[in-house]
C-alpha cells in the first residue's frame, strides 16, 4: 500500500476543524460582500470611476467592470428557438518530453457541430497536427513550455471553430471550455504576443460571420466581482498600499455570491467588462464579458460563468439565446449539468495513451528509415512504462 | 459468396466467438439467426446468435438521467460514439469445400473476421445436411436460453425450408429433439412449449 493511511487518519482532526474555521471566515466575508453588492447595486458609475482609480494606481489589477445593470440584476432565460446550431471545439496535446525517444508536440482539437431540431445526427471533425521539429525548440536551445503548447491548442480550437462557419443554420453558437481570454504563461514572449494577434483575428472573423462565440467555465472559482467590491470603499492611500496577497475578501468566489441570487434554472447575472493586462488586449467589439448563469436544477442550482465578446454582449437578444441554448445543453446531462456537446467535443479531441505511443512509434519507424539516429528512452520513463498490473507492488 | 455483412469479430473460441458491431448496424442481426463467417476461399464457420449485449459508459449512464434526450443527442450516442454491440454466438459447425459437417470448426475465425447473415439458401444448405448434428452443440450448455434459442431457430429454419418446398423439417427436427431430449422431461417440456408457440 503506497499510502500510509494511518498517519492520514490521524492528522484528519485537525485538518477537518482547519477547514471547519475557514468556511466559517468565509461565510462572514462573503457576508459582507453580498452587503456591498446590495449597496453598490446600482452605483455603477462609482464603481467604474474607482476602477480607473485603481487602474491608474495598481499596475496587475484583474476584476470585474460594472456595464450597464444593475449588480444585482437577473435576467430569466428566454424560450429557445426551434432550430439552432450549436457548435464545440475542445483540445488535447502531446507535450514534448526529454524522456522520450524523440520529442515532439501534437495539438489535437475536436470539434462537433449539432443542428438542434434537424434530427440530424451531429457532425464530428478532428484536426490533428504535429508541430514542426524546429517548433519543439527554442531558440535559447530548451523546449517549448507546456504554457505555449496550451496557448497553441487554445488557438487552433478558434481555428477549428472557424473552418465550419461558412455553412451554418443561424442562429449560431460556438463554445469552449474555459475562458476567451489567454490566462496563460508567459504573458510578455514575443510568441505568446503573435499567437494572441492571431487569436484576435480569428476571433474578428468569428464576428465579422456572425458565429456567436463563447468560453464556458463550470465551477468558477474567480473572483472577480469580489474584487472590485473590496476596490469600492478604498481611499487612495488603500489603493495605493493594495497588496494582491492579503486582500480583504480573499477566498470568497463569485459562485457563492451569485448563488443566492440566480435561483431559478437559467437565470443570469449582470453583464461585467474583465479589467485585467491581457483582457486590454481585447478592444471595441471583443473586449472581454462575463456573466454567470444558473444551469442546475429547481432547487439545486449549479453556477457556471460565461465570457463572451462585446459584440455578443452588447445585444441582449444573444445573450439571452446564450442562456437558453446553455441551460438545454446542460441538462441533456441530467443530474450533473455541464453543456453535452463540450463534453463530446473533449471525448473526440482527448488523446489517450495508446494514441500517443502510437504516434511515437511512427515517427521513431520514419526516423529509423531515413537513418536519423533516436535516443534511448529514459530509465525513468522506461520503467514508468512497465506494466504495473505486472508488479507485486500494486494489485 | 456475399450477403449482409453484420459486424466482425472480437474473440472467438473453438465453441462460440463474439462480434461487434455499432448500433446502427444493429437491424440485420437477430436473437437466433444462422450466420457464417467465411475464413478461406473454401472454408466457413457457421454458428448461432444467442445473446445480443449492448455495452454502457459513463456518458450514456449519466443521459439516463436528463429528462429529455434530443433525438439529435441519440444518433449522437448511437452512430457516432464507439460503443459497440457484442453479439454471441455458438460454434454449430462448418463448411469444407461443398461439404457441410455438423462438428465444431478444426480452427476458430480470427479478429476482425468479417461475419454475414445466412440467406434463406445457406439456411437450408446448413440445417438440411446430415440428422441434425448441430442440436447437441446448442443443448450443450444448459447456461444460455436454450429452450429460447431453439425455438427462434426451428422458426427461421422451418420458414427456409417451407420456402423450398421441404414442410416436413420441422417435424423432423421436432423428432430429433424429443430423441436428443428424452432423458430431460422439464427440458424437453420446455422446448416444445416454446415450439408451440411458432
Amino acid at each position: 500500500m503506497p499510502v500510509n493511511l494511518l498517519e492520514i487518519q490521524k492528522k484528519l482532526n485537525d485538518f477537518s476543524a482547519q477547514a471547519a474555521a475557514r468556511k466559517q471566515k468565509l461565510a462572514s466575508r462573503q457576508r459582507e460582500v453580498s452587503n456591498l453588492i446590495e449597496g453598490y447595486a446600482d452605483r455603477l458609475d462609482d464603481l467604474r470611476e474607482q476602477v480607473d482609480r485603481a487602474a491608474s494606481m495598481i499596475p496587475h489589477l484583474r476584476c470585474a467592470v460594472p456595464r450597464d445593470e444593475a449588480l444585482d440584476t437577473v435576467v430569466p432565460k428566454p424560450n429557445l428557438p426551434r432550430t439552432f446550431t450549436v457548435l464545440a471545439a475542445d483540445g488535447s496535446q502531446i507535450n514534448p518530453s526529454r524522456h522520450a525517444q524523440v520529442e515532439f508536440c501534437v495539438i489535437n482539437v475536436g470539434v462537433v457541430k449539432m443542428m438542434r431540431g434537424s434530427g440530424l445526427t451531429p457532425e464530428i471533425y478532428t484536426h490533428s497536427q504535429l508541430l514542426d521539429y524546429d517548433a519543439v525548440f527554442l531558440p535559447s536551445g530548451g523546449m517549448i513550455s507546456e504554457g505555449m503548447v496550451a496557448l497553441k491548442r487554445d488557438l487552433r480550437e478558434r481555428e477549428a471553430l472557424a473552418k465550419l462557419m461558412g455553412d451554418l443554420q443561424p442562429p449560431a453558437i460556438s463554445m469552449t471550455d474555459g475562458p476567451l481570454e489567454l490566462y496563460r504563461e508567459p504573458h510578455e514572449t514575443a510568441e505568446f504576443a503573435k499567437t494572441l494577434d492571431r487569436y484576435l483575428d480569428v476571433l474578428a472573423s468569428l464576428r465579422d460571420q456572425g458565429l456567436i462565440t463563447l468560453g464556458y467555465v463550470d465551477k468558477p472559482g474567480s473572483d472577480l466581482i469580489g474584487r472590485l467590491l473590496e476596490l469600492a470603499q478604498m481611499t487612495d492611500d488603500d489603493l495605493a498600499a493594495y497588496n494582491r496577497r492579503r486582500r480583504r475578501f480573499a477566498g470568497v468566489s463569485d459562485r457563492q455570491l451569485m448563488t443566492d441570487i440566480l435561483v431559478n434554472p437559467g437565470d443570469r447575472s449582470a453583464l461585467f467588462g474583465i479589467h485585467s493586462q491581457t483582457a486590454l488586449r481585447f478592444r471595441g467589439d471583443l473586449a472581454l464579458h462575463f456573466f454567470y448563469i444558473n444551469v442546475g436544477e429547481p432547487g439545486k442550482p449549479h453556477l457556471a460563468r460565461v465570457e463572451v465578446p462585446n459584440w455578443v454582449a452588447g445585444d441582449r437578444m444573444l445573450v439571452g439565446l446564450i442562456q437558453a441554448v446553455l441551460l438545454e445543453q446542460a441538462s441533456i446531462m441530467g443530474t450533473r449539468p455541464y453543456p453535452y456537446i463540450l463534453h463530446r467535443a473533449h471525448e473526440v479531441a482527448v488523446v489517450t495513451l495508446p494514441e500517443h505511443q502510437h504516434v511515437e512509434e511512427m515517427i521513431v519507424a520514419e526516423f529509423q528509415r531515413r537513418g536519423i539516429p533516436i535516443d534511448e528512452k529514459s530509465n525513468k520513463q522506461y520503467h514508468k512504462d512497465l506494466d504495473s498490473t505486472k508488479t507485486r507492488y500494486q494489485a | 459468396m456475399s450477403g449482409i455483412a453484420i459486424g466482425r469479430l472480437l474473440r472467438s473460441g473453438t465453441t462460440g466467438f463474439v462480434i461487434g458491431c455499432r448500433v446502427n448496424q444493429l437491424d440485420a442481426p437477430s436473437f437466433g439467426a444462422l450466420v457464417r463467417v467465411p475464413l478461406a476461399l473454401d472454408y466457413q464457420v457457421y454458428g448461432l446468435i444467442y445473446d445480443i449485449h449492448i455495452e454502457d459508459d459513463g456518458l450514456v449512464r449519466q443521459l439516463i438521467t436528463a429528462q429529455d434526450v434530443p433525438e439529435e443527442v441519440l444518433r449522437d450516442n448511437r452512430e457516432n460514439r464507439n460503443v459497440p454491440v457484442e453479439i454471441a454466438v455458438l460454434t454449430l459447425g462448418y463448411q469444407q469445400g461443398s461439404q457441410i459437417f455438423h462438428l465444431l470448426p478444426p480452427r476458430p475465425p480470427l479478429s476482425l473476421d468479417a461475419i454475414y447473415l445466412c440467406n434463406t439458401e445457406e439456411i437450408v444448405n446448413f440445417t438440411g445436411t446430415g440428422r441434425f448434428g448441430y442440436f447437441r452443440h446448442m443443448l450443450r450448455d444448459r447456461n444460455k436460453p436454450i429452450e429460447e434459442l431453439l425455438a427462434a431457430h426451428l422458426m427461421a429454419a422451418r420458414a427456409a425450408h417451407e420456402s423450398a418446398g421441404n414442410d416436413d423439417w420441422f417435424v423432423d427436427a421436432l423428432q430429433e429433439l424429443i430423441t436428443l431430449m428424452r432423458d430431460d422431461y422439464q427440458g424437453l417440456m420446455n422446448v416444445l412449449g416454446a415450439a408451440s408457440e411458432i
